[in-house]
């Protein structure tokens, strides 16, 4: 048994780190902007085929096909905002209707270019740990640490940059955050294209430990969804402490049920949570 | 009131040529008559590569048929166009698919891919008088009140028997986890599989059933690993999830056999999987490729949509094959059911391949509806399938 528990943990550790990264994006456009983007998912997806394009067609190395998935979704992130998003600012339901529109338009664009079919590559890291009883696949060890690498790097620029303790001041207070002279249309458009940014390292990512369609990216949004309700939208200490929750509830119950138990369970934490606190573990009360 | 003479010859002359263009728009009508055959597929999503081979298969067939002048159905000769629609593997999508096939296309005859999808339509497929071919695994496709529906190959419960006996005397070991989609393909398979498993001396030590969008397969399989079987068998999980399943298996350090009975896919499991994870996997094939008309079909298949298909498309080309015979055999498109009793006299006839089809499907079933045909049991050797036997 204790073996088996071993693998429970590592299992959902490196799920809930595979989450919060997707999250992270997700509760920071919320947060700043007041906006639940649907087309999250989306993002997730391009960061995966920018990564096949890259890293599966024109042979680049994998690190590399990376950073170009995040500049890609940087740069579609910020076309979006700019274009789209915008003037959806703070009104919830419009900035949700824009971006499931959005969602289903960005599939129908992968699926004419790339093609219905799952695409897979090949996988830069390969082999395994065995740590105690527990097995760790590298691949995933790797996003796991990519992970901790990108919070890191989050917590700092939030914490200690001009710019990102502009993007708290604008979370908390727009009008106020205005008059002590912070642009807050520059800070959305930071933020969104933040906010995709992360999606699209998730994706490239997980492009070469899943398999790669126009339509991958709802699982994630799905996950995501769930993970930030739990934590508290636009919360990102939530995010991180709602990921590995449920990455760990994930795995506990996949492994001693089955993964439609395991699916159910994770949905009746976030039906708990919205009724015993609505605003998430760590979300602020509004 | 009379006509002068004159007037009378300018509108026998105009007459004459009415009656002249009237006959040209009949024989014009006539010559492009058009059969249509609709078809319920997941066009997208991890049943892709299936449903993609269910809607070529058939567009394959109708180009060689059109390119010799049509179909004659008795005095009539038919191009024959096929209309595909995406289902997503969803129920919901394929209702709303049939319904645009019969109400707006008004499609007669259509090809249905999935259980779900299957069932959901069976009893719409009686009362509407539509005759559809099923490649659905679930038994209860099938069903003596039922005579508009058919199977256009061997389900498991045809094949299973000779394919799990064909193990018992081939592979090492006794321990299996049966591992399915959660839906109805997955329980009849799984159902079928254990209940063979069983008969053939097997051990099952475990089931699993998992959620067609599911990616990450690891705590299950950590489970499974838990159980240590001998094999793991994938039964009708889709070709690309197989790849998932068995790489991130290897990660974990399975190291021991795969088998899949249903579902089919090599070359999509190799990619997913990888060559060297994927080595060794028994896995059931509809079509062998070496096979000259298996690669007639595949190459038509490539110069249309720039990559190999799904091996399954041998039994849409066959199964469409069979249900266009049985049209002319009953020398009506309009009668279904003369069409329906037709299929009888449409078969045996050969296979793409060169195997026997014939009709049949009484002795599980309770009704001949069915069009029985030879799958092969294959392995993946540095990453192609090879073919080992045949079912019976």
């Amino acid at each position: 048994m204790i073996p088996l528990i071993e693998q429970i943990i590592v299992n959902g550790l490196l799920s809930g780190f595979a989450y919060i990264v997707m999250a992270l994006g997700f509760t920071l456009i919320f947060g700043i902007m007041r906006m639940v983007n649907f087309a999250h998912g989306e993002l997730y997806m391009i960061g995966a085929f920018t990564v096949l394009v890259f890293y599966g067609v024109l042979k680049l190395d994998f690190i590399t096909s990376v950073i170009l998935a995040i500049a890609v979704a940087v740069i579609v992130g910020a076309l979006i905002e700019r274009l789209l998003f915008r003037r959806f600012v703070g009104m919830e339901l419009g900035g949700m209707i824009m971006s499931l529109a959005l969602s289903i338009i960005l599939q129908s664009l992968a699926l004419i270019i790339f093609g219905p079919a799952e695409r897979s590559v090949d996988r830069p890291f390969t082999g395994v740990w065995a740590i105690h009883h527990a097995v760790i696949a590298i691949d995933r060890a790797v996003v796991a640490m990519g992970s901790l690498i990108i919070l890191a790097a989050f917590y700092t620029f939030l914490r200690y940059t001009r710019t990102g303790l502009a993007m708290q001041a604008v979370a908390q207070d727009r009008d106020t955050a205005g008059l002590m002279g912070v642009e807050s249309n520059s800070i959305y458009l930071i933020a969104f294209a933040i906010g995709s940014g992360l999606a699209g390292v998730a994706g490239a990512l997980m492009a070469p430990i899943y398999t790669i369609s126009p339509y991958m990216g709802h699982l994630p949004l799905l996950k995501a969804f769930v993970v930030v309700i739990l934590g508290g939208l636009g919360s990102v200490p939530g995010a991180v402490l709602g990921g590995l929750i449920i990455g760990l509830v994930e795995s506990a119950f996949a492994t001693l049920f089955n993964s439609t138990i395991a699916l159910i369970a994770s949905f009746v934490i976030v039906l708990l949570i919205i009724i015993v606190r609505p605003s998430g573990l760590l979300g602020k009360r509004q | 009131m009379a006509l002068s003479f004159n007037a009378s010859r300018r509108l026998t002359r105009l007459a004459a040529v009415l009656a002249g263009a009237a006959m040209a728009v009949s024989t014009f009508a006539t010559s492009a008559a058009t059969l249509k055959l609709g078809v319920i597929a997941p066009l997208t999503g991890p049943g892709a590569p299936w449903g993609l081979a269910a809607a070529e298969g058939p567009k394959i067939l109708a180009k060689e048929i059109n390119d010799k002048g049509g179909l004659k159905v008795g005095d009539q000769t038919y191009q024959v166009e096929v209309v595909a629609y995406d289902d997503q593997y969803k129920t919901a999508e394929a209702v709303a698919a049939y319904n645009r096939l019969v109400n707006q296309d008004d499609v007669h005859y259509m090809i249905i891919l999935s259980s779900a999808a299957t069932m959901a339509l069976k009893q719409n497929v009686q009362d509407d008088g539509v005759i559809a071919l099923t490649s659905a695994y679930t038994a209860k496709a099938l069903d003596p009140d039922n005579q508009n529906m058919f199977r256009l190959y061997s389900a498991p419960a045809d094949y299973l028997p000779s394919f799990i006996s064909w193990m018992k005397k081939n592979i090492d070991g006794k321990r299996v986890v049966i591992v399915n989609p959660n839906d109805e393909t997955g329980w009849d398979q799984t159902r079928l599989s254990d209940a063979e498993f069983k008969k053939n001396g097997f051990e099952v030590v475990g089931q699993e059933l998992f959620e067609r969008a599911q990616k990450d397969f690891q705590p299950m399989l950590t489970k499974i690993i838990a159980l240590n079987p001998d094999f793991i068998e994938l039964g009708g999980t889709s070709p690309a999830t197989a790849g998932l399943i068995i790489r991130q298996a290897r990660e974990l350090g399975y190291k021991k056999l795969f088998t899949k009975t249903g579902g089919a896919g090599p070359w999509e499991i190799v990619a997913s999987a990888g060559p060297e994870a994927a080595e060794g996997t028994i896995n059931m094939l509809y079509a062998n490729p070496e096979n000259p008309g298996f690669q007639r079909i595949a190459a038509a298949y490539k110069a249309s949509r720039g990559n190999p298909p799904n091996e399954i498309i041998v039994s849409f080309y066959d199964g469409a094959h069979v249900l266009l015979n049985a049209i002319q055999a009953a020398g009506t498109v309009d009668d279904t059911k003369k069409v329906a009793a037709a299929f009888s006299k449409a078969l045996p006839m050969d296979s793409v391949q060169g195997d026997k089809m014939t009709f049949g499907g009484k002795t599980h079933y309770g009704v001949d509806a069915q069009i029985m045909t030879v799958n092969y049991i294959g392995t993946i050797r540095n990453g192609k399938p090879v073919v080992l036997g045949k079912t019976e």
